[in-house]
């Protein structure tokens, strides 16, 4: 590898997919990846890393449907090709060279409209949460195809809007397609595909060295997802981390079946949120490609919580199973290196999804980070997937018929230890409308678990008060009606607190 | 013509031109932290007396904000928000600096959380008033402050750009008791983005008064004094005209860009070479000034170009310190020190090509159809070899011209505003 000669092809992918992002104007809801024409995953860039590993399962179950011609485009939001959930839409470009087609370029931009807005019920299928479209071709011949525009017109969008989104992502996908070839006859195709080879190796090195940091040997761990909405007991989630020499194997046998409410989690998820555990061992601003990927193996058994079968229903499962996923594999972690993991997160992203007379709006809150052996958690923030900015207070009141009332660090919500966790977050809203929220919140019951000897952080609460009547804690997930005046509190969970506090010397 | 100085301020260098159409001086000097003005005084007592004239226009460019915020130098500030909002600035918009790791971060504040004050007040989206200000509460919040020797404080109340006037009525009253107020309307975007904006003006406010005072005293009209921050903090930094430079300044190396001189080179576990992120601070700076341990960007430069004591005048450069930090990772490259050393700046030049065509995008330009301008001291270095890399040359370097000779020692370098059309340089015979 020429150290200078690669690392200027690494700059020129990172800025070429920034190039993308910054066309494509979603910068805090948009992810953008480039993929070779096996549909391998070269670079992906964008703000939320539990997007970053779709991309190559959703090109490669797309290459499965249709094979693409110099201008098509191809268009998916279908968690079951492999995509996150039904409100991103992702789409697929082929770059072509003398009628070849050399790479794929893609777009993801999350449109929360595409969820269905006449729950009356915590859904059960995917069918229910949604538009789901299988992967499809955005049109031919250079125009729109009119079904699949009515298709997503349905979900309240307007057929102006989405008609304007989808011409804007044809010609930045087109933008992009040219660039990268341009970029492959500038390098020369024999030294571009070196290059990229090289770099794919380099991810896979650099990640594979960072992991021989966990010692040979098992290590198995569980924890709750405290019910599915439907039934009310716990979901089991439990993962087995094998290591052995440069095998990293997770298995998740032993995990709950999949079940009826939306908490199960789609393969992608599951895999995003393992890459995401093991990818936080490197230092090294590694590109995000194939090779990043073939350093471990995942064994998710089928129709389980963590790998469920279509029709399943998932959007929870987005939220909360996957940072469930991160919670187990901490605990894991924590046995094959005891005092260096930190202890849990918050472990809920605080998903409510309120539904107005003009649409839907979607909110996620921050949570306290674990504490560690040096450091107190963080306050507030997105601490492990997911990683996009909140919407400001200001933008929320004048978008949607609701105020805020406060929005605080939750105090003394971190668990107690030799360090700190993290503070979550309490706000309130009050409502200037009537309308239906649904709940999705966990970790309402078990709480993010302190370690050796920290105390855990406290769990989800919601506080509903109608109007007139008392404050009423709302301690399940599912379906609430609101009208003009009433009050919601959300408290997120703080961090887990880390080691036993000093005993003071009267003690 | 009156004469106009184009100071580019730093904390280890201070560069400036001074022109009256006819005649042009043009001196660097070393800067101190500690008496940011030190480097221009002296400059000033070498130019002739006619220069130092109220009459004198005096545009200032330099980065002291953005470093001051990193190291905080600014005064005690308060932060006044809507009650229920205290801690705006410590949730911010939650996200983490890295994406992966098992320790999230997130920025500092400026403000700490004792010093952030909710008030009874409430304006909603539309701007009507839904909760007034309670005067009493005020006055109360500001015998607070006293008590504290709070200086200065920053105020943002939820929509105070529907309707300010809460926000006014507070900074009157602070600003009669002699308190120096910057107010969030002033600025656009959200609460978050106006709270921060407001915070750091407060901060830095009172040292950039006092800063500009010392200008004053050094015989120059207050209103001739321009004073803009070429990081992220500045919205005009564009738009200031340089008259005699011929062209305005649209980029500055080092600042629009994240890489400068002192950002680190490195080659990681995995074998790939880097220019940056991670940067050194301008103490100990450079490993060839002496103290670092780190090889940055900078070093590279001195070693490729040879740039010695004698050439920079008061800076101890010490070449061989730079070989002996990059011997072993030269040979690991199988390179020779100074191969290598152009390789880095090779690489930095195609890192800032690179931003430099997104930043044109973002404008609605393409790497061509803009007219680059480089300043700095390393501009005659890096202006070429960017412009090379973007296919234009349609570019301006801006820098003094002593530099010009030592840093076109390269040979891949092409001979800078000499042979490249529409390029300009200061030239000797201008003194």
């Amino acid at each position: 590898m020429n150290p200078f000669e690669t690392e200027k092809i690494r700059l020129a992918v990172k800025h070429l997919l920034e190039s993308l992002l910054s066309e494509c104007g979603h910068t805090q809801a948009a992810q953008a990846a480039l993929l070779d024409q096996k549909g391998n995953l070269v670079g992906v860039q964008g703000v939320n890393p539990l997007h970053f590993a779709v991309f190559e399962s959703c090109v490669k179950a797309a290459k499965g449907y249709v094979s693409l011609r110099p201008e098509d485009v191809l268009i998916t939001n279908d968690p079951y090709s492999g995509n996150t959930r039904l409100c991103d839409l992702l789409f697929v470009r082929g770059a072509f060279l003398d009628g070849e087609l050399r790479y794929y370029v893609a777009l993801q931009i999350s449109l929360p409209e595409l969820l269905n807005r006449d729950w009356t019920k915590i859904p059960t299928s995917v069918e229910e949460e949604g538009f789901r479209i299988p992967p499809t071709p955005l049109g031919q011949n250079g125009s729109l195809n009119p079904a699949l525009i009515d298709h997503i017109c349905q979900s309240g969008i307007s057929r102006e809007q989405i008609s304007g989104l989808m011409n804007k992502v044809k010609s930045i996908l087109r933008n992009a397609g040219e660039k990268v070839i341009q970029l492959e006859k500038t390098s020369g195709k024999a030294r571009f595909a070196g290059h990229l080879d090289d770099l794919n190796k380099y991810s896979e090195s650099v990640m594979r060295k960072s992991l021989r940091e966990i010692p040979d040997g098992e290590y198995t761990a569980f924890d709750f997802i405290d019910s599915d909405g439907v039934e009310s007991e716990n979901i089991r989630l439990q993962c087995k981390l094998s290591v052995q020499g440069e095998n990293i194997l997770l298995n998740f046998l032993g995990s709950s079946k999949q079940v009826r409410g939306p908490f199960n989690c789609n393969y992608s998820m599951t895999l995003a949120a393992c890459f995401w555990v093991l990818r936080s061992f490197v230092k090294e601003d590694i590109p995000l490609n194939s090779g990043a990927f073939k350093t471990f193996s995942i064994e998710a058994p089928e129709e389980t919580l963590v790998n469920p079968k279509y029709p399943s229903a998932l959007l929870g499962g987005y939220f909360e199973t996957s940072k469930r996923i991160v919670d187990v594999l901490y605990l894991a972690l924590s046995k094959a290196l005891p005092f260096e993991i930190p202890a849990h997160d918050g472990g809920s992203s605080a998903p409510l999804i309120f539904k107005f007379d003009k649409g839907l709006f979607l909110e996620t809150l921050g949570s306290g980070s674990g504490a560690s052996k040096n450091s107190a958690g963080v306050s507030a923030v997105r601490a492990s997937l997911g990683n996009e900015a909140a919407q400001s207070i200001e933008e929320m009141e004048k978008t949607w018929p609701l105020q805020v009332i406060h929005c605080a660090l939750r105090e003394n919500s971190g668990g107690h230890g030799k360090n700190q966790g993290g503070e979550g977050i309490s706000r309130g809203y009050q409502f200037l409308q009537s309308g239906r929220m649904l709940l999705l919140c966990d970790r309402r019951r078990s709480k993010p678990h302190g370690l050796y000897g920290g105390t855990s952080g406290l769990p989800t609460e919601t506080v509903l008060t109608k109007k007139g009547d008392k404050k009423k804690t709302w301690d399940e997930k599912g379906i609430v009606d609101f009208s003009p005046n009433d009050t919601l509190i959300v408290n997120t969970p703080g961090g887990g607190g880390w080691g036993k506090v000093d005993p003071t010397p009267e003690q | 013509m009156s004469w106009q100085i184009v100071a580019d301020m730093r904390e280890m260098f201070v560069e400036a031109f001074a022109s009256n159409g006819e005649r042009c001086f043009c001196s660097r000097n070393v800067n101190r932290k500690d008496h940011l003005l030190s480097g221009f005084i002296e400059m000033l007592q070498s130019w002739p007396e006619e220069i130092k004239s109220p009459s004198t226009e005096v545009l200032i460019k330099s980065d002291f904000e953005r470093t001051a915020i990193r190291e905080q130098w600014g005064v005690a500030t308060a932060f006044l928000c809507t009650e229920g909002f205290e801690n705006l600035m410590e949730i911010a918009d939650q996200t983490r600096v890295e994406a992966f790791g098992f320790h999230a971060h997130k920025g500092s504040n400026l403000v700490p959380h004792e010093w952030s004050i909710g008030v009874t007040e409430r304006t909603r989206a539309d701007g009507t008033v839904e909760s007034e200000l309670d005067d009493k509460e005020i006055d109360f919040v500001i015998s607070k402050l006293e008590l504290a020797q709070i200086k200065s404080v920053a105020v943002c109340f939820l929509h105070s750009r529907a309707n300010p006037a809460h926000e006014e009525q507070v900074a009157k009253k602070l600003r009669d008791k002699g308190y120096f107020v910057e107010v969030s309307h002033k600025y656009p975007g959200n609460e978050r983005q106006r709270a921060q904006r407001a915070i750091q003006k407060a901060f830095m406010g009172p040292l950039f008064e006092a800063f500009q005072e010392d200008i004053v005293k050094l015989g120059f009209e207050r209103q001739k004094i321009k004073i803009w921050e070429d990081g992220d903090l500045s919205s005009k930094k564009d738009e200031v005209k340089v008259t005699f430079l011929e062209d305005r300044i649209l980029t500055s190396l080092g600042s629009a860009l994240s890489l400068s001189g002192l950002s680190r080179i490195s080659i990681d576990s995995g074998g790939l070479a880097h220019v940056g992120p991670d940067s050194e601070e301008s103490e100990p700076g450079p490993v060839c000034f002496g103290k670092n341990l780190h090889l940055t960007l900078l070093d590279m430069v001195a070693l490729a170009c040879r740039l010695s004591s004698l050439e920079i005048n008061r800076l101890r450069i010490d070449l061989s310190r730079v070989v002996k930090f990059l011997a072993p990772l030269a040979k690991d490259l199988k390179q020779t020190p100074e191969t290598a050393a152009k390789n880095f700046i090779d690489l930095a030049a195609t890192n800032m090509a690179l931003e430099l065509a997104l930043l044109a995008e973002k404008k609605g330009l393409t790497p061509t159809s803009a007219h680059w301008s480089y300043d700095g001291w390393m501009a005659p270095l890096f202006g070429p070899l960017i412009s090379k890399k973007l296919g234009t040359n349609r570019y301006t370097v801006a820098s003094l011209h002593e530099w010009r000779p030592l840093l076109c020692k390269l040979p891949q370098i092409p001979q800078a505003g000499m042979t490249v059309k529409g390029s300009l340089i200061f030239e000797g015979d201008m003194h």
